[in-house]
């Protein structure tokens, strides 16, 4: 990939934040959390030299945001355990949303992982680089996470999921 | 099939995370990339990353300062460590009950090693004897001195720089019951824990003919592996207990 002027690098990331929020959100299960996540990936975007060695911004931006909020859930361990109980008002978008429920049924890294793949149209390879894991983990995850999935699903009786297969 | 249905499920889900993840708003990419320069500008100059790599180093100097700090202490309660043993131990022996094994101070400690007549065995026989340690608790080293070596006036012949001469004519054939040594046995022992009746058997073989030997069994007083002397040649690794005479022929 040629390197991109300050013009070309934000038209590259303007074409893919959107995308990446989404599959954020669903990674993470909050829109608070997400978007503050991508903003902090793309002030690591705009750091000199990022964009030389980045191939594809959409899976640049997702890894590095994920990092952001995991580092941020971290941070805010004390925070969340004092106001746990005082519950915000939900987004009530995401609650309509049954492919977070599904999502939530799966561990973080095979959440990651799944969206990675079948939102954000990673490969394994890609999802392999960019997690610094092998090829066969990155495939075995995805796998472990369908085939939990399968039996959530084969246990709820779910209607579209038995439509489709 | 169950790959069929794999693939299905695969494809189900793909098609269900678009149509609900494609389903939510966003907001502007101006209103990320503004909040995002905003935090950018907003960054520690230089002066500010002097600092906060200053403040980096210091806590990482302090952790280092208390893992040091936690090491000595632990070393300091573990004491120093036993010098090597030149022989293995017995596996079933019962471990010291010190690494750093000291007599008691009251009674005088002592060591009996009994029988103490002398004796001719065959050669490649053994002969059995049993060490009686009373107020003393660690362990012992076992020795083999040529008879000869010591004429019975309390004086063990040296070797030189204050250590008795020791034989390798014969070697110890098993301890507290244990087989040692399957070929050839050792001559030397060291740190044999002392069990909690005090007493430790052994036995002793050659097969060297007229081989003319004592077992010796000590407390190494400072834990170097050798049966020291002083000037007049003798022990200052007390007590010490001296076994009959075997002559192997």
């Amino acid at each position: 990939m040629e390197t991109l002027d300050d013009h070309e690098w934000d038209d590259a990331l303007e074409a893919c934040y959107a995308r990446v929020l989404r599959a954020l959100i669903g990674a993470c299960g909050s829109r608070e959390r997400a978007e503050d996540g991508l903003q902090d990936a793309l002030v690591a975007a705009w750091k000199p030299g990022v964009r030389e060695r980045v191939q594809r911004p959409d899976a640049w931006l997702y890894r590095v945001a994920l990092r952001a909020i995991r580092r941020a859930r971290w941070r805010r361990r004390f925070e969340v355990k004092l106001t746990e109980d005082v519950r915000d008002e939900a987004e009530p978008s995401l609650d309509r949303v049954s492919a977070l429920e599904l999502l939530r049924k799966l561990t973080p890294r095979q959440r990651e992982f799944v969206l990675a793949r079948y939102f954000l149209d990673l490969s394994y390879r890609e999802i392999a680089e960019l997690w610094a894991v092998s090829i066969s983990g990155a495939t075995s995850t995805v796998a472990q996470a369908i085939a939990r999935l399968r039996r959530d699903l084969e246990k709820e009786d779910d209607g579209w999921i038995r439509k489709s297969i | 099939m169950d790959s069929e249905k794999h693939l299905g499920l695969e494809l189900a889900l793909e098609n269900r995370l678009r149509a609900d993840l494609d389903a939510l708003t966003v907001r502007p990419y101006a209103y990320y990339r503004e909040a995002a320069m905003q935090r950018l500008a907003a960054k520690p100059g230089a002066i500010g990353r002097v600092f906060s790599v200053a403040r980096v180093g210091a806590a990482i100097v302090v952790a280092v300062l208390f893992a040091l700090a936690a090491a000595f202490a632990l070393l300091n309660l573990r004491g120093p460590s036993p010098a090597a043993s030149p022989t293995p131990i017995p596996a079933s022996t019962t471990p010291p009950a010190s690494s750093s094994p000291t007599p008691t101070s009251s009674p005088a400690p002592l060591i009996n090693v009994a029988p103490t007549n002398d004796a001719s065995v065959p050669v490649n026989s053994t002969r059995s004897y049993t060490a009686t340690i009373s107020n003393l608790s660690g362990c012992v080293d076992l020795a083999v001195v040529d008879a000869n070596t010591y004429p019975g006036d309390g004086t063990f012949r040296s070797a030189g720089n204050g250590i008795a001469e020791l034989s390798s004519d014969a070697a110890f054939r098993s301890v507290n019951g244990i087989p040692v040594g399957a070929t050839g046995g050792t001559g030397y022992f060291s740190c044999i824990a002392i069990p909690s009746d005090g007493r430790i058997t052994f036995t002793i073989d050659s097969g060297t003919a007229n081989a003319f030997v004592r077992p010796v069994v000590f407390f190494d007083v400072s834990d170097n592996n050798r049966f020291d002397l002083d000037a007049n040649n003798r022990p200052t690794d007390k007590p010490f207990g001296v076994g009959g005479a075997t002559l192997f022929n």
